[in-house]
């Protein structure tokens, strides 16, 4: 609970009070990032829940970002550029119209709707996510686009096989407005590959974060998907991304002591997409404390244990007023100096989940979107039927 | 010059009517202009160079604040946008966006090398360092449009203020001479401390007296002077003033 407080904490500290958008880091001069704005405004809903803020405080505040958000100059189309002005809400950077960030905005908007129902934030929230152009970012294809430039038109990247995207397959096939046909959830790939004999449907990467971010607000839990179990998949990759630090402990201190947590963070030598067998699996002895904490819905004893031992063991270079810092390598005795908001905001998320028998879950599941996205795409509920994902 | 082929009454008159003008009116407008020719520009010397003051204080607070507004608005921005400490952090921030692009692109694009990485990042920061740019521009243009709407409303209230120092004047000047013509020759004027024309005012008050005390006079004759010699009594009274109308 202190970790969850001490890790929200950094979005009071690093939102801009005018505009009521989320700087991407803590390092000065970082720009507001979309997505860590998103985590920011579930964040201040259940704060209100802790006492960490009060009703009225966190209400202003999310109405302030909601309001900032509804100006044109935040987007396009709906979707928002990936990295904006804190300042006066424009985009920066020459970033792009990203969909997984823009989508992981609306999950966080929709929490909040949740919180302070037929309120002016309520309307806000449903406003923007009903305006979003789900099917623009298809580029007439099945597959989302990473993104658009007004420069260049679409990137040349699509989410193809399975990854954190699935925040955004949800949304949009559940979209009221702008819905995307049930062709699209089906056109992405569900990659295989064993893994300490388990099988996992993995992401390329490796990285624990694409199996998290989606299970913060989405409760895979009682769904199937052609007999895949998202959160059991989630479970599996979690235990093998364990499994992968351990059995390189002999290569890498810091991996030793059950310490694990291979996720996109910063390192020695810059921000890159650490991860795990099966995938990638891009490694530098680099672990970032999310990564573990972030699972702890999947893996409560074995994430437990990571806690326990990085604060134990590290709690002075590793520790700070924002919770656990980004992430560290003791092999090049190297230790981040920054917190970035969206892994900030995976660490609120899940705790909440975990700590408050998945209330975040409760509430998203609610909305009229997922149900029609769990409709629309035919996915079964385990209540009525058995997985038949296998070990 | 006139056409060298002319004929016709037309013609004729047309030539006679332009010598006229070349020998005659010309002469007529050049010593007329000559005459409206300003031969003392200080003919009221304290007046103008007060207003002389009034117009250059003026200018030079508006350019005073234009120029200021400028340099605080953009080089100062400038200055600051460009300072060691923010190019690092921006520096920085490049690398690590570029970073997140690259950590996105999936197994199937090659990634680019360390070199093409920098170059990347380099790209990235100056599309920073233009989008900078752009809203310092865009930022001054918006402090600009403010101050403008200030200085005018300064200027409009400054013109007033100035103006007012001479129509005051002129519009009492107005009155008092109406009540004059309608009869009134009690009527005397009195100007503000610092309005203009101020040493017009003890002239006028008194020609005003001057009448007031002759038609006092000839009123006091008419009530108390016999009838047989109030004819001669008026006559002499009047005798002093030099009128239009004397000759007749």
């Amino acid at each position: 609970m202190q970790i969850q407080h001490d890790t929200f904490n950094y979005f009071l500290q690093y939102t801009d009070p005018h505009t009521g958008l989320t700087l991407d880091s803590s390092r000065p001069g970082a720009p507001a990032s979309i997505a860590a704005t998103g985590f920011a405004l579930a964040s201040f809903a259940i704060a209100t829940t802790h006492g960490w803020l009060s009703y009225r405080d966190a209400y202003s505040r999310i109405e302030k970002t909601l309001e900032t958000l509804s100006n044109k100059e935040a987007g396009r189309n709906g979707f928002f550029y990936h990295f904006l002005d804190p300042k006066t809400g424009k985009r920066i950077w020459n970033s792009e119209v990203s969909s997984i960030d823009t989508a992981l905005f609306i999950a966080g908007a929709l929490v909040c709707a949740s919180y302070f129902p037929e309120t002016k934030v309520d309307t806000l929230a449903r406003k923007l996510y009903a305006e979003v152009k789900w099917s623009w970012m298809l580029n007439d294809a099945h597959l989302f686009s990473h993104g658009w430039k007004p420069e260049q038109g679409f990137l040349p990247y699509y989410w193809d096989m399975y990854s954190e995207h699935l925040i955004l397959q949800a949304l949009a096939l559940g979209s009221e407005t702008y819905p995307v046909p049930a062709e699209v959830w089906t056109a992405w790939k569900r990659e295989k590959s064993v893994y300490q004999n388990k099988e996992i449907i993995y992401a390329y990467t490796g990285s624990l974060f694409t199996y998290q971010y989606t299970h913060a607000f989405i409760d895979f839990r009682k769904l199937s998907d052609g007999g895949i179990n998202y959160f059991e998949n989630s479970r599996r990759a979690s235990i093998a991304n364990r499994e992968f630090c351990a059995a390189h402990s002999n290569e890498y201190q810091t991996y030793q002591n059950s310490i694990w947590g291979l996720s996109a963070s910063l390192g020695p030598d810059g921000y890159r997409a650490y991860g795990a067998e099966p995938g990638e699996a891009f490694h530098d002895g680099t672990i970032a404390p999310y990564g573990a904490i972030g699972s702890i819905v999947f893996t409560p004893k074995e994430s437990m244990e990571a806690i326990r031992i990085m604060h134990e063991q590290h709690q002075n270079k590793l520790y700070s007023t924002y919770g656990f810092k980004d992430s560290f390598n003791l092999d090049q005795n190297w230790w981040a100096s920054e917190y970035l908001g969206v892994d900030q905001g995976i660490i609120v998320l899940m705790l909440e989940n975990f700590l408050n028998g998945g209330v975040v879950w409760k509430r998203f599941m609610k909305f009229a979107g997922i149900q029609r996205w769990i409709e629309k795409t035919g996915l079964q509920n385990l209540n009525n039927s058995k997985t038949h994902q296998t070990n | 010059m006139y056409p060298k082929q002319r004929t016709g009454l037309n013609e004729i008159i047309l030539c006679g009517l332009l010598e006229y003008r070349t020998y005659y009116l010309k002469p007529i407008k050049w010593v007329m202009k000559n005459q409206n020719r300003r031969k003392h520009f200080l003919v009221h010397k304290p007046f103008q160079l007060r207003y002389l003051f009034y117009a250059i204080a003026l200018l030079s607070t508006v350019i005073i604040v234009a120029l200021t507004g400028t340099h605080f608005g953009i080089w100062g921005s400038v200055i600051q946008a460009f300072s060691p400490a923010s190019m690092k952090s921006n520096m920085i921030t490049a690398q690590q966006i570029h970073e997140y692009e690259q950590a996105r692109i999936p197994k199937p694009f090659p990634r680019a090398d360390s070199s093409l990485r920098r170059y990347e990042a380099i790209e990235l920061l100056s599309a920073r360092e233009r989008e900078v740019i752009n809203e310092i521009i865009s930022e001054t243009d918006k402090k600009n449009t403010f101050l403008i709407f200030l200085l005018l409303l300064f200027i409009g209230w400054g013109s007033v203020f100035v103006t007012h120092k001479v129509a005051g004047p002129l519009f009492k000047l107005k009155q008092y001479l109406n009540h004059v013509r309608s009869g009134d020759l009690t009527a005397r004027i009195k100007f503000r401390k610092f309005d203009e024309m101020q040493d017009l005012a003890p002239h006028f008050n008194a020609m005003t007296a001057e009448f007031d005390a002759a038609i006092g006079k000839l009123k006091k004759m008419a009530r108390e002077t016999p009838s047989h010699q109030l004819s001669q009594a008026i006559e002499k009274e009047l005798s002093r003033f030099k009128t239009t109308g004397d000759s007749f």
